[in-house]
């Protein structure tokens, strides 16, 4: 017996090691195969986002036409002719009134969008929602083309506003550059609504019913559950749709481009139409192509979007961050 | 979770057929891009790929290609239409996926410095190229260093501006030849009896107000008042101007046109298309446009009763545009991998194409000399006759001294604006009040980066730019650059 248990103790002993270097391999393999899995994703964006980044922080310091070798090294001398260049300021204001019109516009709206959908009583919500959603769904180039005829000087705007002798003569919408730039905020805004809706019907559907439940029994009305229970609820949620909103506005590129061109005289070019049109199609416009210059204005659009994202993220997780921190100083605190 | 399950599979199932079809697209798309042969039924055909950017030449380019392959049925060739051509040719280039041909978008000096262009004196002899119009051979052009790298297309006496005139709006309105105006007085108040007459359902004149258009516009009317400009450069002076009378006077006049409504409202948004089919159905009774625009109205419009004059100036001076404004020619992929079959296409297309592609369809003025063919419309020969007419050769600096290709690319290369074609559009728009101070800042921004440039290059000097045996509206021949040498 003592001997069985002798052997049963010396069998333990030894199959430790055992067990613990199995479990090491299999590990090792989970890794090989985790890794494995991750290679193609790693590869993508080390080819297709990593090197461009890079690679345009390199032309930035070039004057180069995207042809032939990099041989002219101009150091900062792109940033300095853009930073000079009331074009690029122009496209900078036009890509940051359309940032902030498209957030304004289409997160607020989604909103009220979201809190009438979201109501329980409302018969075909589905509907609703798949009809909000179907402009997400549509390629942005076509809404383009689509609104160009719509707003055009012959369009369907102007054609119902001529039949109802609203106006005399027809409205330039797309050639009068602050109403093309309304234009393109509303369209803009009108194509991501249905996202933003979504989001904010999620932040909704997570607040519980409980509480609308209590403030009912409180006699509290609709106006006073929005504000004392909806919206700060919805706080947290608030901040990340804004970001993306505003993050979002900055690739305007495809709608710009269908619907005005960037026109009239550049007074609705965006920052990224701006760098297309010196990276690739200055030719046919007289000027010349200069992909060193585009590429400075990219990286500049790059700095742009993180400090959008920095401040913006850090003013609206300010509170969020500090409760954290208190949090965890109080735990701390009890623990001493 | 079953109705989720059900949804997700099908659609996995979706992808994949989709998936499937976009695959197999690709795969042929991709092996005919390469030019390489193409599959096992086809195994002995060459195909070559062709990228060409110019919508009228499309059904010409159609019907030789067809010709050709019917003469040469080891050889395909796949055309694609480009409507980002020089987005597409760059980024062709960047990738080295060029195609075995093109028609020209990048300056030529830019390919030629990166070695991706062919050379094509094998097949240009000295004989070979007197068959072609004087002024088609020209530095940065077709030819660089004197050798020949592209195909001429279009006669470089062409795509001056002319004003056609709708025949059947003419007759409507019992308007006669006699009624064609000259001047810009004329045409205000033959516009107003067509606005009378018509009870303003018929503008006098439609417009496409495109940067190139008012570019191109500016130059030629205003060439009536300030003719030693004929583009962006004043050859007397010896520096770039585009700030001139000329200019200012033809995009003042455009805009009055559009504010007394003589010309159709459209005009300030619509493409060349639209301008031209509000043409063809008789809404507008004149339009401005260049050679192209005939072949237009006869396939796209399918509208064949109009005729051809000269543009009215503001005091019925002639005007006139540079000729050779532009190389259309055919270039080769210096990386082809089947020249022998591009050789054998561009030696059949010596023979054949400027009669299929230009004269058969009236998409414009050969480049060669003697072409036969029929033209399908009867006014070709009259819009033949404007263009040699208006189109004239002045000086190019290149011509004189080669090193000025790369001076211009890069004094050039410095600019914000390369031209006043957006200007003219932000002042017919309404968006610009002050034209003159709008052209005038282009203007100084353009010496500026001249001036500069010339401090840093030794090898051109303001001289080269200055030509005091030329005369506005005298044809500049070659021996001419001798006399200043």
């Amino acid at each position: 017996m003592a001997k069985n248990m002798e052997i049963e103790q010396k069998t333990e002993v030894n199959s430790r090691p055992k067990v613990k270097s199995r479990l090491r391999t299999h590990k090792k393999k989970k890794a090989i195969w985790a890794y494995i899995f991750l290679a193609p994703q790693i590869i993508i964006f080390f080819v297709f986002s990593l090197y461009p980044i890079i690679m345009s922080y390199v032309y930035s310091f070039y004057n180069w036409t995207g042809i032939g070798p990099l041989d002219e090294f101009v150091g900062f001398e792109n940033y300095a002719q853009l930073l000079s260049q009331p074009r690029f300021w122009n496209s900078a204001l036009v890509s940051i009134y359309y940032i902030v019109g498209t957030t304004v516009l289409g997160v607020g709206v989604a909103l009220i969008l979201a809190i009438i959908l979201n109501d329980q009583k409302l018969k075909g919500k589905g509907l609703y929602r798949t009809i909000y959603f179907l402009p997400v769904v549509t390629t942005t180039a076509i809404v383009g083309i689509i609104m160009g005829s719509i707003f055009g000087i012959n369009g369907f705007v102007n054609q119902l506003l001529l039949t109802f002798n609203i106006v005399d003569r027809p409205i330039p919408w797309l050639t009068n550059g602050p109403l093309a730039i309304i234009i393109l905020i509303v369209i803009g805004s009108w194509k991501g609504l249905g996202i933003n809706m979504i989001y904010w019907l999620a932040g909704l559907q997570s607040i519980p019913n409980e509480l609308y439940e209590s403030a009912q029994l409180d006699g509290a009305g609709f106006w006073r559950t929005l504000r004392h229970i909806t919206l700060p609820l919805l706080k947290p949620i608030a901040a990340v749709i804004i970001l993306l909103s505003l993050v979002s506005g900055i690739n305007a590129f495809d709608l710009v481009k269908t619907l005005t061109g960037g026109g009239p005289n550049f007074a609705t070019e965006t920052m990224d139409l701006f760098i297309y049109n010196f990276a690739f199609s200055a030719q046919l416009g007289g000027g010349q192509v200069r992909m060193g210059y585009a590429s400075a204005a990219g990286v500049l659009l790059g700095l742009f979007t993180f400090v959008i994202s920095m401040v913006f993220g850090a003013a609206s997780f300010t509170k969020e961050i500090a409760k954290i921190r208190g949090d965890k100083k109080k735990k701390g605190g009890v623990k001493a | 979770m079953k109705k989720l399950c059900w949804l997700f599979l099908t659609l996995l199932l979706a992808i994949l057929v989709l998936g499937a079809c976009s695959s197999d697209d690709s795969q042929s798309s991709g092996s005919s891009d390469s030019g390489n042969n193409d599959g096992s039924e086809d195994e002995d055909v060459v195909t070559l790929t062709f990228w060409n950017r110019y919508p009228e030449l499309r059904g010409g380019f159609a019907n030789l290609i067809e010709q050709f392959e019917a003469e040469h049925p080891g050889i395909k060739i796949e055309s694609q239409e480009a409507p980002e051509p020089e987005t597409q040719l760059r980024t062709a280039l960047s990738e080295n996926n060029l195609p075995d041909m093109w028609t020209n978008i990048v300056e030529l000096s830019e390919l030629v410095e990166v070695d991706a262009v062919k050379n094509l004196d094998e097949i240009f002899t000295d004989e070979v190229k007197a068959q072609f119009v004087d002024g088609t051979w020209f530095e940065n052009g077709t030819t660089a260093d004197g050798s020949v790298y592209g195909f001429p297309l279009a006669s470089p006496r062409s795509k001056a501006f002319i004003m056609y005139y709708n025949k059947d709006v003419f007759d409507m309105l019992g308007l006669t030849e006699a009624d064609i105006p000259t001047t810009w007085e004329e045409f205000r108040e033959v516009g107003q009896r067509i606005i009378d007459e018509s009870n303003g359902a018929i503008y006098p004149t439609v417009w496409n107000n495109a940067n190139w258009a008012n570019e191109q516009m500016a130059a030629m009317m205003g060439s009536a008042i300030t003719p030693e400009v004929p583009w962006q450069e004043n050859y007397k002076t010896g520096e770039p101007q585009v700030l001139t009378e000329g200019k200012i006077e033809t995009a003042k006049f455009l805009k009055e046109l559009l504010d007394e409504g003589l010309m159709a409202p459209q005009s300030i948004e619509i493409g060349l298309g639209e301008a031209e089919a509000t043409f063809a159905v008789g809404q507008a009774a004149f339009y401005w446009s260049g050679d192209w625009v005939g072949r237009q109205f006869h396939v796209v419009q399918e509208f064949d009763n109009w005729g051809v004059a000269p543009m009215p100036t503001k005091d019925g001076n002639p005007y006139y545009y540079r000729a050779g404004s532009e190389a259309t020619s055919i270039q080769v992929s210096n990386h082809t991998e089947h020249w022998e079959e591009v050789k054998t296409f561009l030696e059949y297309s010596l023979e054949h194409l400027h009669e299929t592609v230009y004269v058969d369809t009236g998409a414009g003025l050969p480049a060669k000399k003697d072409v036969g063919g029929e033209p399908p419309f009867e006014q070709y020969f009259d819009i033949l006759e404007l263009e040699n007419e208006l189109s004239i050769p002045v000086p190019k600096p290149e011509e004189f001294n080669p090193a000025v290709v790369e001076f211009n690319r890069d004094w050039r290369g410095k600019l914000e604006v390369g031209g006043i074609g957006d200007a003219i559009v932000g002042y017919l728009t309404g968006n610009i009040d002050d034209l003159e101070g709008e052209i005038g800042k282009i203007d100084q921004a353009m010496k500026d980066a001249f001036y500069e440039t010339l401090e840093e290059n030794p090898d051109v000097s303001q001289d080269d730019y200055i030509y005091p045996n030329w005369v506005p509206f005298e044809p500049y021949t070659v021996d001419m650059y001798d006399e200043l040498r």
